[in-house]
């Protein structure tokens, strides 16, 4: 019965792939990681439907003054595109990207002000 | 050892007919709250103390099995208990309810003929602070008050330079196994008794569903469970949509069976790569291992997500599969289940492997219907329960999946259900690959998304997951919130038979191959 199994197994061969040494490509419509497309981000509403809809609070407003920004934070997306369906702009979307390792919390931040605010 | 307020004598109530002693009880409900569909649910008003006679009075009460028992505290200062029962002669389920005052007593239904009632009334305990008079063991259930023995008498401290030793295991264990404690008590090999703590991975899960808002809830409730988030989701959709009264049409249900058949043949090809690992025969763990990623890849394309996470919506799916989709599903799926058909018999006749697994944690067909234990682990001791044959959901109504029940009450009896099923799922697949690409396209209904919820009433949902039912009760307040939101996984139903059947005829090294014969998941329980 080993003999059986040693057989069974030399015949699979080998399946693991070489990942991360050649980089793999997820599939198209798998939900990876969100992207905050700056220019079309207008922080609107109060909150903005995309925040509603967001369960794990990855996307939040920092209001400092009169200056409103779209927080994104990637540590705590969990990819389930709610927000997609939600922005009324076309502002969010879902990448397949899954490669999210960063050397710093800060890093995995995206913070988008609406446009014509980018200058101060 | 009883909480002082269990003693009879001093229990606060009042004499009703024939000087009998009542409890602590507010009024009976007497069926206030409405019920969505209740053709599937019926639900009674009922003292207590009157739950056992009232299912002694059930016709067929042979058939009747405990499913759940829960409090939910009311803004008044109440606490409702409902007792739900399967009663799958008709189809149907039987909830009693009764109202008694907070941090008060009742009856515990142990002592009334539910001895499966255990756990759940010291989950209570726990959780609400009423008392069960008559509890063999009135302790929490909860993490850090109180430990899940077999026996917990029999758990006492150990007497020094005794024979007796204490493994503990857990809670942070070696691989990607979940945070769970057991203390494992051995004599020389035997192990004598076990102490189960579970609660590490508990996040409020209830409490978080009735809080957000509601048409998200299957994206709550599909991560309670990450390999059982099909089932869960459903169980939720199908609790709201029965509170909406929303139809689901044919091709979404028939999606949503699709949907709960891959996560189920992905579970049960994981299952047994995790039992062949545990006996050490690698060769067919990693064999397993290529089957279940096979599946996890194909739910990459065709749902964006490798564990089905997001396909089920309420009032129907969230996206439609296209022809292009469903050649992929019988593409993949097919040579899998060829696969796993080959090493159906490979296993069957691999002798290092089912020695280690025959007579092994061995769950009596008694004990099983003591613990009301449910999903392969109860087919596996003889008990025939299924919720997809018993209360149809979704579109297996017209599929009716054969039920695989053995009568070992073995590892190996519990193996062999979950390969028989793996294979069953596999063909179900298929068939609904066919059936889809015959049944009319989605058609364009208002998304109910937008509605409120009716108040003051119950929606009940589930569904059947590979480890077992999942259970989903929702209920409204008077201005149409979720004032309580209650899940019953099939973990949770099966742990508590698990921590009885280890201790006894079984070694220590017997310990990892009977938790790995359960299968059972800590986050599902712990909620």
């Amino acid at each position: 019965m080993q003999l059986t199994w040693l057989w069974r197994g030399l015949r699979t061969g080998v399946l693991t792939t070489r990942y991360p040494r050649r980089p793999e490509r997820m599939p198209d419509g798998w939900r990876g990681t969100a992207v905050l497309q700056r220019d079309q981000c207008v922080v609107e509403g109060a909150p903005p439907s995309c925040v509603t809809v967001c369960l794990p609070r990855a996307l939040s407003v920092e209001e400092t003054g009169g200056d409103r920004r779209l927080r994104l934070d990637h540590a705590a997306c969990i990819a389930c595109g709610l927000c997609v369906a939600a922005c009324p702009r076309g502002a969010l979307s879902i990448s397949n990207e899954f490669e999210l390792a960063a050397s710093s919390r800060a890093r995995l931040i995206s913070e988008h002000r609406p446009k014509g605010d980018r200058a101060a | 050892m009883l909480h002082p307020d269990a003693d009879p004598a001093r229990v606060r109530g009042h004499s009703r007919g024939g000087g009998a002693t009542s409890f602590s009880r507010i009024e009976p409900l007497a069926g206030a709250i409405p019920v969505s569909a209740t053709a599937e649910l019926e639900l009674e008003g009922l003292a207590i103390a009157e739950w056992p006679d009232r299912v002694r009075r059930q016709t067929h009460r042979e058939s009747v099995m405990f499913a759940d028992l829960f409090g939910t505290a009311d803004p008044d200062g109440g606490v409702s208990l409902t007792l739900l029962l399967s009663l799958p002669d008709g189809g149907r389920w039987l909830a009693l309810r009764d109202r008694i005052e907070a941090e008060s007593t009742y009856p515990s239904l142990v002592a009334g003929g539910f001895p499966a009632a255990e756990w759940y009334e010291r989950e209570m305990l726990g959780s609400l602070g009423i008392h069960p008079v008559g509890h063999p063991h009135p302790e929490s259930l909860l993490r850090g008050a109180a430990l899940a023995s077999a026996d917990m008498a029999r758990f006492a401290p150990l007497p020094a330079g005794g024979h007796v030793v204490d493994f503990p295991l857990g809670p942070v264990r070696s691989g990607i196994v979940e945070s769970g404690h057991y203390g494992i008590r051995t004599v020389g090999e035997e192990i004598v008794d076990l102490r189960l703590q579970l609660g590490f991975k508990h996040r409020g899960v209830e409490q978080m569903l009735a809080a957000v808002a509601w048409p998200l809830a299957p994206r709550v409730a599909e991560r309670i469970s990450g390999t059982d988030g099909v089932a869960h989701s459903m169980a939720a959709a199908g609790a709201l949509e029965r509170l909406l009264g929303v139809d689901v049409p044919l091709r979404a249900r028939q999606l949503r069976s699709l949907f709960g058949e891959l996560e189920r043949l992905y579970n049960h090809a994981g299952y047994q790569a995790d039992l062949c690992g545990a006996t050490g025969l690698a060769v067919a763990q990693a064999q397993f291992d290529i089957l279940k990623e096979q599946i996890l890849r194909l739910a990459a394309r065709i749902a964006g997500h490798r564990y089905l996470f997001g396909t089920i919506v309420v009032g129907g799916v969230a996206d439609d599969l296209d022809d292009a989709a469903l050649n992929d599903v019988r593409d993949t799926v097919r040579p899998v289940r060829d696969a796993f058909e080959a090493l159906i018999d490979l296993v069957a006749t691999s002798s290092s492997h089912q020695d280690r697994l025959q007579t092994t944690g061995r769950l009596t067909l008694e004990e099983a219907t003591r613990y009301a234990v449910v999903g392969p682990v109860a087919r596996a001791s003889g008990l025939a329960v299924d919720a997809r044959r018993d209360h149809p959901y979704a579109a297996y109504d017209a599929l009716r999946p054969t039920l695989h029940v053995v009568d070992g009450g073995d590892a190996a009896a519990r193996s062999q259900v979950r390969l028989e099923e793996g294979l069953a799922s596999a063909d179900l697949v298929l068939d609904l690959v066919e059936e889809l690409r015959e049944s009319a396209p989605l058609p364009a209904l208002p998304s109910p998304a937008s509605r409120t919820l009716p108040g003051d009433t119950v929606g009940f949902g589930w569904a059947e997951g590979a480890r077992g039912t999942e259970l989903h009760w929702v209920e409204t307040d008077r201005a149409g919130a979720i004032g309580r939101y209650r899940v019953r996984s099939a973990s949770f139903a099966c742990w508590q038979a698990f921590a009885r059947c280890v201790p006894g005829d079984n070694i220590l090294t017997d310990f990892p191959i009977i938790e790995q014969s359960f299968g059972l998941s800590f986050a599902g329980s712990d909620r």
